[in-house]
């Protein structure tokens, strides 16, 4: 147990990452006690684009709206983007990592060929291209997003699997006549979730950002619904007269997606057992 | 240390000779290739042949010693026994029943063949899954297989499990990291017990393990054997390991059985060359005692390339014309003594 405290407190990356993730889950579970006014509803034109204050800490958008509170339920949506979307992605890859990796042959490189030409579509044109046909919203954003970034996870998984599959416990399982589903999800799965994580949890950074990205060409989350990439949309021609309209939002994303970053690293660092060797 | 030689064995697994009629698995001309691909713009397809005309038969009760060096198609042997290699051609009945094409059984009867076959691996870190504690290692199967249903059955018969390899009950919530290459061992038996199964193939189960700890794990072998009624087939490149537990030997060169005899016969009177050369390399417990070495010069040949003839014409140091020519078959000289020579006629 010492040993794992000690492990844990030389890897600042993923103290940090860890804190930065559990503060934004916070703020996005408790959002409506954490925000001093409603996001959409409390608009008052009379205060409209009010500088950082006292009263308001990060001023007031166009439409007299706080910033700081917008910011706050604006995680919602990203930290149910990064989560949901990564989810199905993780799903998605794992079911045909392992498949691939496990049974070879035919369905090997048809997944492989998949895999390789999701990769080769630009991933933002992709979830364009998936939102034009779904309509904008933020569960097709799920969708869009869930469909958009399996192939790493896939191909991630694949090659774990392919170095996994020839060791002896996995042998052992197929001479004692345990189904196929049995050995890859109970007996290979397990032992290859340590690089699956990492690749989620900067899956996740990367879907956040498309999220922003969607929401600021306007397909993703619709108004009056705050998030971090709508809001950095509609500030866009105030850059210039009012910069914090553009600011704290674009800091949000900032903050989320290194944080996450960093969890991905200091997880790599963590489960990588060639890492761990060297102390 | 207290050895137990394998005269006890014999007198303990009872009355060998009439079983012969009806062999528990009996292998006839088995062979596993593996294709390669060469080239790097035309692709060639070469084999390597692992196992190239294999036969032999396994009585009940019985242990058979496979062994040869490293890459003569031993463990491969072993694994297309167990169907986790595909032979390529040949035969493999197990209890009358052809096994060869696997996949083809039914369900049921796959089931059943697992249940009746296990393993026993070289490796005691990559044999046992990682992520799985002891309990849960040895209660899968049985779950799997629908044996002992209730939950307090399979406690009882895991602990009894434990306890009969040398482990104690308590130990079982605990993860194989947290043992030694010699208990993981012991586990990995256990194991392969849980099942009840009728035949073990140990694919060198001793080879990993020190020389202590290696005569513990073969006196348990030995004891399962006569407790739960199994047949052998031990893998090993050491001699010395299999003359303990062995009633009958057989050497694989390259892909091959050169001989196979009863383990006394094989000690005594060796007729292959190879053979020779193997038991001249037994290392004996006398600083004093000189022994002829036969030291073989050069390599095994690669399996993709066998030589023609007697694959072993390269190396042999009383090689004829004629070994280059043709391959020798086996031929039977008298008490179960089998021999691939063309010097023995």
């Amino acid at each position: 147990m010492d040993n794992w405290v000690k492990k844990i407190r030389k890897r600042t990356n993923l103290v940090a990452g860890t804190i930065v993730f559990l503060i934004i889950v916070f703020v996005a579970v408790f959002a409506p006690y954490l925000a001093p006014t409603h996001p959409w509803d409390d608009a008052d034109l009379m205060i409209s684009e009010l500088p950082p204050s006292g009263e308001y800490l990060f001023g007031t958008d166009s439409k007299g709206r706080d910033i700081l509170s917008r910011v706050i339920y604006g995680s919602r949506i990203s930290l149910s983007v990064g989560v949901i979307s990564q989810l199905i992605n993780s799903v998605i890859g794992i079911v045909f990592g392992l498949t691939a990796g496990y049974f070879g042959r035919l369905w090997d490189d048809i997944v492989v060929a998949v895999a390789n030409i999701m990769l080769s579509i630009p991933s933002l044109i992709f979830a364009l291209a998936v939102m034009a046909l779904l309509g904008p919203g933020l569960i097709n954003v799920f969708i869009a997003l869930g469909l958009t970034n399996w192939a790493y996870t896939c191909r991630i998984t694949r090659s774990q699997v392919l170095g996994t599959k020839n060791q002896n416990y996995v042998k052992a399982a197929k001479a004692m006549g345990f189904g196929r589903c049995r050995v890859m999800f109970l007996h290979i799965l397990p032992n290859i979730f340590g690089p699956i994580l990492v690749m989620a949890s900067l899956g996740m950074a990367d879907a956040i950002l498309m999220e922003a990205s969607l929401s600021f060409l306007g397909l993703g989350t619709q108004p009056p619904v705050p998030s971090w990439g709508g809001m950095l949309a509609g500030a866009r021609e105030q850059l210039f007269t009012a910069p914090w309209l553009s600011i704290f939002p674009g800091l949000a994303i900032f903050i989320t997606v290194l944080g996450l970053n960093l969890l991905g690293d200091g997880l790599r660092d963590l489960l990588d057992p060639h890492m761990s060797e060297t102390k | 240390m207290k050895k137990k030689y394998p005269h006890d064995v014999v007198s303990s697994s009872g009355n060998i000779g009439s079983a012969a009629e009806n062999p528990m698995l009996s292998v006839e001309d088995l062979k596993v290739y593996f294709p390669v691909e060469t080239g790097f713009l035309s692709r060639r397809r070469e084999y390597v042949y692992a196992v190239d005309g294999v036969s032999f038969d396994l009585k009940k009760g019985e242990t058979l010693g496979i062994v040869g060096e490293s890459g003569c198609g031993k463990t491969t042997t072993g694994m297309a026994v167990l169907n986790l290699e595909q032979p390529t051609s040949g035969r493999v009945v197990f209890k009358g029943q052809d096994i060869t094409d696997f996949r083809k059984l039914s369900t049921e009867t796959q089931l059943q063949l697992r249940k009746e076959m296990q393993v026993i691996f070289q490796d005691p870190y990559s044999s046992l899954n990682p992520r799985t504690s002891l309990d849960k290692i040895l209660e899968e199967p049985m779950k799997v297989h629908g044996l002992y249903p209730s939950p307090g059955e399979r406690r009882d018969r895991v602990a009894y499990l434990l306890e009969r390899v040398g482990l104690t009950p308590s130990q079982g919530k605990r993860y194989p990291h947290s043992f030694s290459g010699g208990q993981r061992q012991r586990i990995g038996i256990a194991r392969s017990l849980a099942l009840n199964p009728s035949m073990i193939v140990g694919d060198e189960p001793v080879s990993a393990l020190d020389v202590s700890i290696q005569a513990q794990i073969i006196n348990l072998l030995i004891d399962l054997q006569s407790e739960f009624d199994l047949s052998y087939v031990l893998i090993a490149h050491d001699l010395a390991v299999v003359e303990h537990i062995s009633d009958r030997i057989a050497v694989m060169y390259l892909g091959r059985i050169v001989e196979t005899a009863p383990y006394d016969r094989l000690f005594v009177n060796p007729l292959h060359p190879y053979t020779q050369a193997l038991m001249s390399a037994i290392p004996v417990p006398d600083p004093k005692a000189r022994k002829n070495r036969i030291v073989l010069t050069g390599d095994v040949p690669s399996p993709r390339h066998p030589p023609s003839g007697c694959a072993f014409h390269p190396r042999c140091p009383e090689r004829l014309a004629e070994c280059s020519e043709s391959a020798p078959g086996l031929l039977h000289k008298g008490q179960a003594h089998h021999v691939a020579c063309h010097l023995v006629r």
